[in-house]
């Protein structure tokens, strides 16, 4: 089943597939971040393949210089029981990535918490607001960069 | 200001005198227009602290906002910090109405991680673990849905049952809720015969107590009238929203991780897998229902069949040794040492594992470049998507019908908010 | 207030009396039982059977609200209240006592004898949503920064005298959960009372802090209010009627 995803990934788009590697028995899959919403578009309209269910949206730190930031998708395929994860990756000083509520609205919130924790701005989302955090909080906390304690004062506390 | 009075309308003149120099909206009549109502973080309906900002057209709902993130722990940068076994008994703060199949999905997903797999006495306790909380769950969810509707009686029964199980609980586990019971490799310690007839006997008697609740609410015309119907999402929005578990079993969609994707020993079992037409809020609870009594039968095989042996794997640089040979040995000394203080040895890689919580699919996601401690961990919680869909279910119902949706959904704050 | 009853004897002191209107009330459930339900339950009996059936539930039934109302005057008694008379009248029983109990505590404690949750022996009620009717404060579970807001929101509208229990370990101190949106420990922004320990604290250990909040009261080692101590209001003057 891997393979064949993998196929079809390499014949629909060929040069945009930059990377795949297989662990464990699941399949990742490396695409650049302005081919992300044809991706996940093919790999959900696809007949056979019919990864209909977004499981999950997050972020990644990697904290190397280039290419900081990566965005994963898992997606899960109601029809044929099967996983694959997407990945791509941004820059730090522009983290802009597609947004693809179009395609499943579930990712609405998942990218709004990988706003809140990352600071990664998704282009046309309808409602790109902090979810977990206050709103008026400015740090991005899942970054490596973030204390695990926080930064003192950043978060309002009332008086005694 | 007295000279243009009778030129103004007589609803403005209403809503001036409400003014006053202090004011600082301006005030629309609640009358003509839609009106906001909070229901904010601390309500007793609104299972735990979730914010509902809701619209009403008089006592219609024209639209809603959920607002989460009020119980934030902070937990996946907690993780960053911790080893893989220190993580363990936070795991149980996440879906805290049934701590053992938390337990039980964050250990799987770290042998996977690992590549090790635990033995088959430690499999079926696990399995048995993950049921038994399941039943827990969703007894409570019988419990506020019915409290939600106005049967008081139906949550002090199943709070009985579930009474029962803590003692389970605290005799096989040591806790009554916080458990903490699985390990890397296997589990914290063996189940006693007595942990092992009470268990038992809490099945056997299960179906009897269990239709003592169910002929309270399951004709009970008040209660089917206010399920029946009402929180109505369709089966194309609910995988477009990514709802899983009973919630998208109640829309017809046959998807179970235990039957799709077996884990554990579910593949050798003999279930069905409870799917109903509908996707109202009366599907949800009669999914949940026949969940419960599908448990009771696997718990039952799972006794009859469960092998006797060990429960820890014998993987000496990633398994915690047994306690009386750390003591007695040098090497075993050494490994516990090392898994303790610099973490279990994991290979460079990312993986995802989910299981079938009571919720809907609970899973975990590793990057680990080698070190002790993961470098990011996600928690797919279900509870976090299921409350997105509530928006979509609060279309055109009236404002009392939220507190049945809300209970339908049965969400847990700890696992939404992280 | 019953004007027509008949004496039926004394129970331990206590005269059991039946009301002219408990025969109303006794003819409907035997002729329900009789004539309706048992008919329907089992078939194939005899008239008579079906009517002594119903008298026999029917005195059962009562038999069971007259236990229950000596439980009521039992307790009542025990408070130094002395009980007159029960009367079993058209809506139940009613037990009757001639002296005003001398604290509210018993007035309260007589009425919850029945079967009643945990708490309400301790004399405290069902837990309330509403802050405006509450005294005392639980804050359970961890507090985050963004619920801190709130959290003060509601122990703003308490009413004076008030308390504060903080239950478990993340409350207290924060816990285990020394992160970034976690607040170290309710005190940092509300005056707390009591700690109770545990992460979850056992119900007994919530149930034992309540009684240790009360002995902490009783011997006035904290103020519930900003006015002073429990029961005396200094800045309080009686107001006068207005005369015309």
């Amino acid at each position: 089943m891997n393979v064949r995803t993998l196929e079809k990934l390499n014949k629909q788009f060929g040069s945009s597939v930059l990377e795949s590697s297989e662990f464990r028995g699941e399949l990742t899959v490396v695409v650049p971040a302005d081919k992300i919403v044809e991706v996940c578009r093919f790999l959900k309209e696809d007949p056979d393949l019919r990864f209909d269910l977004l499981a999950d949206l997050f972020g990644l730190d990697m904290y190397t210089p280039v290419k900081r930031f990566g965005v994963v998708y898992n997606l899960y395929s109601l029809k044929n029981h099967h996983r694959i994860r997407i990945k791509t990756f941004v820059e730090e000083n522009h983290p802009h990535v597609q947004t693809v509520t179009g395609v499943w609205s579930t990712a609405n919130w998942h990218e709004r918490e990988t706003f809140d924790m990352f600071g990664i701005i998704f282009d046309g989302h309808p409602d790109l607001r902090r979810i977990y955090m206050p709103d008026e909080f400015e740090h991005h906390p899942l970054r490596k960069d973030f204390p695990l304690m926080g930064i003192p004062g950043s978060l309002y506390l009332p008086k005694k | 200001m007295e000279t243009a009075t009778h030129d103004i309308p007589r609803k403005t003149r209403i809503l001036q005198a409400l003014e006053d120099q202090n004011t600082s909206v301006s005030f629309v009549d609640p009358l003509e227009n839609d009106v906001i109502l909070n229901m904010g973080p601390q309500h007793p309906a609104t299972h735990g602290v979730l914010r509902l900002l809701v619209r009403l057209d008089g006592e219609t709902v024209t639209g809603c906002v959920p607002e989460v993130g009020y119980l934030h722990r902070g937990y996946e940068k907690l993780a960053e910090n911790c080893t893989y076994h220190e993580f363990i008994p936070h795991t149980d703060r996440l879906d805290y109405l049934s701590p053992l199949a938390n337990n039980v999905a964050y250990v799987l997903a770290v042998e996977k991680l690992l590549g090790i797999e635990a033995p088959p006495r430690a499999q079926y306790l696990r399995t048995i673990i993950a049921e038994l909380a399941r039943i827990s769950s969703h007894l409570m969810m019988m419990g506020s849905i019915g409290m939600d509707v106005g049967a008081l009686t139906v949550w002090m029964w199943t709070f009985r049952e579930r009474e029962k199980l803590y003692d389970i609980f605290e005799l096989l586990v040591g806790a009554r809720f916080t458990t903490s019971y699985t390990r890397i490799g296997g589990l914290a310690h063996d189940m006693t015969p007595e942990a092992e007839k009470m268990i038992r006997a809490f099945i056997d008697e299960f179906p009897a107590n269990l239709e003592e609740s169910e002929k309270l609410i399951n004709k009970n015309r008040i209660f089917i009238e206010r399920t029946d119907g009402v929180g109505v999402i369709s089966r194309e929005e609910a995988i477009d929203l990514g709802v899983t578990g009973p919630c998208l079993r109640a829309c017809g969609v046959n998807q179970d991780l235990r039957r799709t994707n077996p884990y554990l020993v579910y593949d050798r079992l003999d279930f069905d897998v409870a799917v109903f037409d509908g996707g109202d809020s009366l599907a949800r609870y009669y999914v949940r229902l026949q969940e419960m009594k599908e448990s009771q039968k696997i718990v039952i095989q799972l006794l009859d069949k469960i092998p006797k042996g060990e429960i820890h794997a014998l993987k000496p640089k990633k398994v915690l040794p047994r306690k009386e040979r750390v003591y007695t040995r040098m090497e075993e000394l050494i490994h516990d040492f090392m898994i303790v203080n610099f973490g279990v040895d994991p290979p460079v890689g990312e993986i995802y594992h989910a299981v079938e919580a009571s919720k809907g699919e609970l899973g975990f996601y590793f990057y680990s470049n080698g070190d002790g401690h993961p470098w990011r961990m996600k928690i797919r919680s279900p509870s976090f998507v299921n409350i997105q869909a509530l928006p979509a279910m609060l279309r055109n119902v009236m404002i009392s019908d939220v507190v049945a949706i809300i209970g339908s959904l049965d969400p847990v704050m700890g696992e939404a908010d992280k | 207030m019953f004007r027509g009853s008949i004496k039926l004897g004394t129970i331990l002191g206590i005269t059991i009396r039946l009301d002219y209107s408990w025969f109303i009330i006794f003819f409907l459930i035997t002729w329900s039982l009789s004539a309706h339900r048992l008919p329907a339950l089992y078939p194939d009996w005899t008239p008579a059977t079906y009517w002594i059936l119903g008298i026999i539930t029917s005195i059962l039934f009562f038999t069971s609200v007259l236990i229950h109302e000596m439980a009521h005057s039992l307790v009542a008694r025990r408070h130094g209240i002395p009980i007159n008379n029960i009367t079993l009248f058209i809506f139940g029983g009613a037990a009757q006592i001639t002296q005003e109990p001398k604290q509210a505590k018993d007035e309260f404690m007589m009425a919850f004898a029945g079967p009643r949750f945990d708490s309400s022996r301790f004399g405290s009620e069902v837990f309330r949503f509403s802050p405006r009717q509450a005294d005392v404060m639980i804050v359970a579970g961890t507090t985050t920064y963004k619920m801190a807001r709130v959290v003060r929101k509601i122990y703003d509208q308490m009413p004076d005298p008030k308390w504060v229990i903080a239950m478990g370990a993340c409350t207290s101190s924060g816990g285990m959960y020394r992160t970034y949106s976690v607040v170290q420990g309710i005190d940092q922004f509300l005056p707390v009372d009591l700690y109770v320990a545990g992460c979850p604290p056992r119900p007994d250990n919530l149930l034992h802090a309540l009684m240790t909040l009360q002995q902490k009261i009783q011997r006035r080692e904290s103020k519930g209010s900003t006015l002073g101590l429990v029961g005396e209001f200094p800045h309080h003057k009686p107001k006068s009627p207005i005369v015309a």
